[in-house]
């Protein structure tokens, strides 16, 4: 639920002052006027018989008490606009491309492990130019075969097409998100429902002459940092050719093997990873030596492109100047872009509760709406249960990010027009819960229902 | 209430249009100017009766006795006083609402004392108050003004008893004549009790309701309310509403059936005066012709 993104100690002290409010206004109300009648005689009567009358009798202001606590406690959950625990209604997309050969492997294990075949989830599978629909209520047999027999085809499928497709799917369900999987990232502006799976490239980025070494690219990562480095355990890039993964502590440094690379990744390191460094003077052939306070650095031949600083505070991550001018093809990788989103978050996630972007990070955020940025690729990172909160800041404007929703795999985050750096940003996610109006419609009911006990209404005389 | 506006000359003199009559009123021991049912030997005539033995001679007609030649005795009228008793509630219950209820008893008690006042009759007037029950014997025209000067003081407090009202000159009460009960009869008790007590009296009675408009509807207040009985002090939480106010008129109207029930009696009579407007004009159906006959 979203209780207005408040802690649970301000929303018990909201909720206690209302409670607060509202038995003194009872008590206000249940207070009586005196009035010195000459007898009793003729009211006691009619009195209790009205007593007998009423439903609840004597217990009437205590019924309506709770009855105004009950409409308090619904216009609360309206404000709070509370989501149902449901399971969101989902839809797998599977892009099997002409561009996706040879990771069909991939595209099936990311499909299988994304619920494709789990009841309840809708499936798309374009095979080239061919869509294949299995609805959520139809036989698992039929998705497992298309599964099983799934090719990269030759055409390329309308992947903005697909997802709209998808999208129309899940719209009727209370809650909605559509997965896809492929090889290549849609162009349309990403949407909150919509989470994108990426299949591992050869290489982050395609070489261009800007950058003849692009397959020559490592990972230094400080060894005493094992949470930052788990961060990018489940980066599905390091798996590809070309990438190494460089660990130092001190000065001594050591590349880890690619067959041990994501199961010793996925453990964090220890102790015993330590031990499998190197000797220090064998580490001066692997890589760049890291500056002090630079805690990991992502490496091309011999220049840093991306490199985290930790701070007490904050992570700050640093693009190298110039790297990432507009309209370069490193800039456009959805791959690539993915993957930055993926470190920065990671950072994030660490010790420090921000991660700082400088120079050069407008490639980072894909412009949906005018001040609305849309990071995508978020699913694959780290899941935590605790919260992180991000700023993000870029040559022309600055303030704090909070991202929610990292579960379904996407993130809108709406920086507000007129930000700032102390600004607080607001955060607007997908929802199709219960209208706000249908809240207030059973508040509204809930206290006429305490009326009508206030008033004895509830029996005919 | 001041003496002067309870011993004012406008209401005795028109007090003086009204008469008590009271059928077959036994003699009794004082001479006075209400006719009893026995001969006697007063002055007015009423008949002749045959000489028996042992007659007074002296009421022989000798005029008789020369025409027809029989003897025949003249009767007269037995001339007795009758005693009038008055009482008079002043329970918090009439001190209520501005007192209103107050000024029309304390008025109608005047107005009852005068009558037995002006036939020379012996009243007695007793009232409760704050200073507790008292009773007063007056005697002649000057009681009246007495009366008035004992009232002027009287504060309406306490609780109502009619019983112990009525029975506050129970002495007096052994002796025949009328007894006057002047009260709202909001009587916690109900109206049982002083029915019983006066359905095992022989006397007669006149029975003054005293009442105010808003008794009848219950007052123009609304909404939730802690009702204080000005008596007792006891509270009661009402939510007045139409329909309440509309069921209390249902039982004031039956509290004046009741009360209406109590005066079936031949030996009984009375009225009920409204507090709000003057009382010898309501007093006027009470004295049919100008005259009460009990």
């Amino acid at each position: 639920m979203n209780w207005l993104t408040l802690g649970p100690k301000t929303l018990l002290a909201l909720v206690g002052c209302a409670a607060a409010v509202l038995v003194a206004l009872h008590f206000l109300r249940v207070r009586r006027r005196k009035r010195t009648v000459a007898t009793l005689l003729f009211w006691r009567s009619v009195v209790e018989a009205q007593r007998a009358r009423r439903l609840g009798g004597p217990l009437r202001h205590l019924a309506t008490l709770a009855w105004l606590f009950l409409a308090c406690a619904v216009m609360l959950m309206a404000l709070a606009d509370p989501r149902p625990a449901e399971l969101p209604a989902r839809c797998v997309v599977v892009d099997a491309s002409v561009v996706a050969r040879g990771q069909e492997a991939w595209l099936r294990q990311r499909a299988e492990a994304l619920g494709a075949l789990e009841a309840g989830t809708h499936l798309l599978v374009a095979c080239g130019g061919n869509v294949d629909c299995f609805p959520a209520r139809g036989g698992l047999a039929a998705r497992r075969e298309a599964l099983a027999a799934l090719t990269g085809h030759e055409g390329v499928a309308d992947l903005d097409g697909l997802l709209a497709r998808a999208q129309a799917l899940v719209r009727g369900e209370t809650t909605g998100e559509v997965l896809l999987v492929s090889a290549r990232a849609p162009r349309r502006p990403w949407s909150p429902e919509i989470s994108v799976h990426l299949a591992p490239q050869p290489s982050p980025w395609p070489a261009t002459p800007d950058h003849p070494d692009a397959n020559g690219v490592a990972l230094q990562v400080e060894a005493s940092l094992p949470r930052m480095a788990h961060a990018f355990a489940d980066l599905p890039l390091l798996s590809g050719p070309g990438f190494t993964v460089i660990l130092r502590e001190g000065a001594r440094a050591g590349e880890l093997p690619s067959a041990a690379l994501r199961p010793l990744l996925m453990q964090r390191f220890g102790p015993e990873l330590n031990a499998t460094l190197p000797a220090p003077a064998a580490a001066c052939t692997h890589g760049l030596p890291l500056e002090a306070g630079w805690r990991s650095a992502l490496v091309m031949g011999d220049m840093p492109l991306v490199r985290v600083r930790k701070e007490e505070t904050r992570a700050l991550l640093e693009v190298a100047p110039g790297l990432f001018t507009e309209g370069s093809a490193l800039a456009e990788s959805p791959s690539f872009q993915a993957w930055m989103l993926h470190w920065i978050l990671a950072a994030g996630q660490s010790e420090s509760p921000s991660v700082a972007l400088e120079a050069g990070s407008k490639f980072l955020v894909r412009s949906g709406a005018e001040d609305t940025f849309v990071a995508a690729g978020v699913a694959a990172a780290p899941s935590s249960a605790t919260p992180a909160s991000y700023a993000l800041v870029t040559p022309d404007r600055a303030g704090p990010l909070r991202c929610e929703g990292r579960e379904t795999g996407a993130v809108r985050v709406h920086w507000p027009e007129a930000t700032e750096a102390s600004s607080p940003a607001l955060v607007q996610t997908a929802s199709a819960g219960w209208p706000l109006w249908i809240w207030f419609v059973l508040a509204a009911l809930l206290m006429l229902c305490a009326d009508a006990v206030w008033h004895g209404r509830g029996r005919a005389p | 209430m001041t003496k002067r506006a309870l011993f004012d000359a406008e209401l005795l003199s028109a007090i003086e249009a009204f008469a008590l009559r009271v059928r077959h009123l036994r003699a009794g021991p004082s001479h006075g100017e209400r006719r009893t049912r026995e001969a006697g030997s007063g002055l007015e005539f009423r008949d002749f009766r045959a000489y028996t033995e042992g007659d007074d001679p002296a009421r022989v007609d000798w005029n008789v006795w020369a025409r027809s030649g029989r003897l025949f005795v003249r009767l007269a009228d037995q001339l007795r006083t009758m005693p009038l008793r008055v009482h008079l509630d002043l329970s918090g219950s009439l001190g209520a609402d501005g007192g209103a209820r107050s000024e029309a008893a304390r008025v109608a008690a005047v107005v009852f004392a005068a009558l037995g006042l002006a036939h020379h009759d012996p009243v007695h007037v007793s009232w409760t108050g704050a200073n507790g029950p008292s009773t007063r014997k007056l005697h002649g025209r000057n009681g009246l003004l007495e009366l008035a000067a004992a009232l002027e003081d009287v504060e309406a407090a306490g609780e109502t008893d009619l019983v112990a009202l009525f029975q506050l000159s129970e002495a007096e009460r052994r002796k025949p004549g009328v007894s006057f009960i002047i009260s709202d009869f909001f009587d916690p008790a109900g109206l049982e009790p002083i029915a019983g007590v006066l359905n095992l009296s022989t006397e007669r009675c006149v029975l003054v309701r005293i009442f105010e408009p808003q008794d009848k509807s219950g007052g123009s207040f609304a909404g939730e309310l802690h009702l204080v009985d000005c008596e007792s002090g006891l509270g009661l939480d009402a939510d007045v509403d139409d329909s309440l106010r509309a069921r209390y008129c249902e039982a004031f109207s039956r509290f004046e059936q009741e009360f209406d029930h109590l005066l079936l009696s031949p030996t009984r009579a009375g009225c009920a005066l409204d507090a709000t407007r003057p009382v010898l004009g309501q007093l006027e159906p009470l004295f049919p012709a100008g005259s009460l006959s009990l």
